[in-house]
């Protein structure tokens, strides 16, 4: 039996809560589940290459921190990770690719393709979604 | 002890020890027994689930010393 797709959205720019969503996604991809991930709103310019960018989007709490300070792997690391294990997907928010006149090739290369909102709930139809 | 694989995470926090584990199962044959050596107790729990999960057999888990060693086999 094929295995049910996991959506997020991953709307903040909180480190624990992108963190916890590639966890979950790289967990997930490991046995087969497919994942489809939506970046959007303050999550996504944490994404991006310049380190200036992604830097003044990140807030780490205490907890955030310390996982930062433990020298494992960042969350891009992990998304990448999850590709490597399986069918992961992220899209990138075309609201705010285009409030920044961003491009793909600006971001971190985890992403498949700028997706608008209704892309991202025609995938997700009917199955099970997860907001970080 | 000869065929057994070591993967010693000690030092690495959750989900590091569980990645270390996935990715030796992903690169070895099926029946290959792995023994991941891990410092933190969340891993040593985590694990089995994962395991579980991902239709393979936990073989051992066993705390020495503060350290927590999960063996499992590959069975598909």
């Amino acid at each position: 039996m094929a295995e049910e797709t996991i959506n997020l959205m991953v709307l903040s720019g909180e480190y624990s809560r992108l963190h916890a969503a590639a966890m979950l996604s790289v967990v997930a991809s490991s046995y087969g589940k497919p994942v489809n991930v939506f970046v959007s709103m303050e999550a996504l310019p944490a994404f991006h290459k310049d380190p200036n960018i992604a830097g003044s989007a990140l807030v780490k709490g205490p907890v955030a921190q310390k996982i930062a300070a433990s020298g494992g792997q960042d969350f891009i690391e992990l998304f990448q990770q999850a590709k490597d294990f399986g069918e992961v997907k992220l899209y990138a928010c075309g609201l705010v690719m285009d409030l920044y006149h961003w491009t793909l090739g600006e971001m971190h290369p985890v992403f498949d393709e700028v997706m608008g909102v209704a892309g991202f709930l025609a995938k997700a139809e009917g199955q099970p979604t997860l907001t970080f | 002890m000869d065929d057994i694989k070591v993967i010693d995470a000690r030092g690495s926090f959750c989900p590091g020890p569980l990645m270390e584990l996935i990715k030796g199962i992903r690169q070895e044959a099926v029946g290959t027994v792995f023994e991941i050596w891990s410092s933190d107790a969340g891993s040593a729990k985590d694990i089995p689930e994962w395991v579980a999960r991902a239709g393979h057999e936990v073989v051992q888990n066993r705390e020495e010393d503060g350290i927590y060693k999960v063996q499992v086999k590959k069975v598909r």
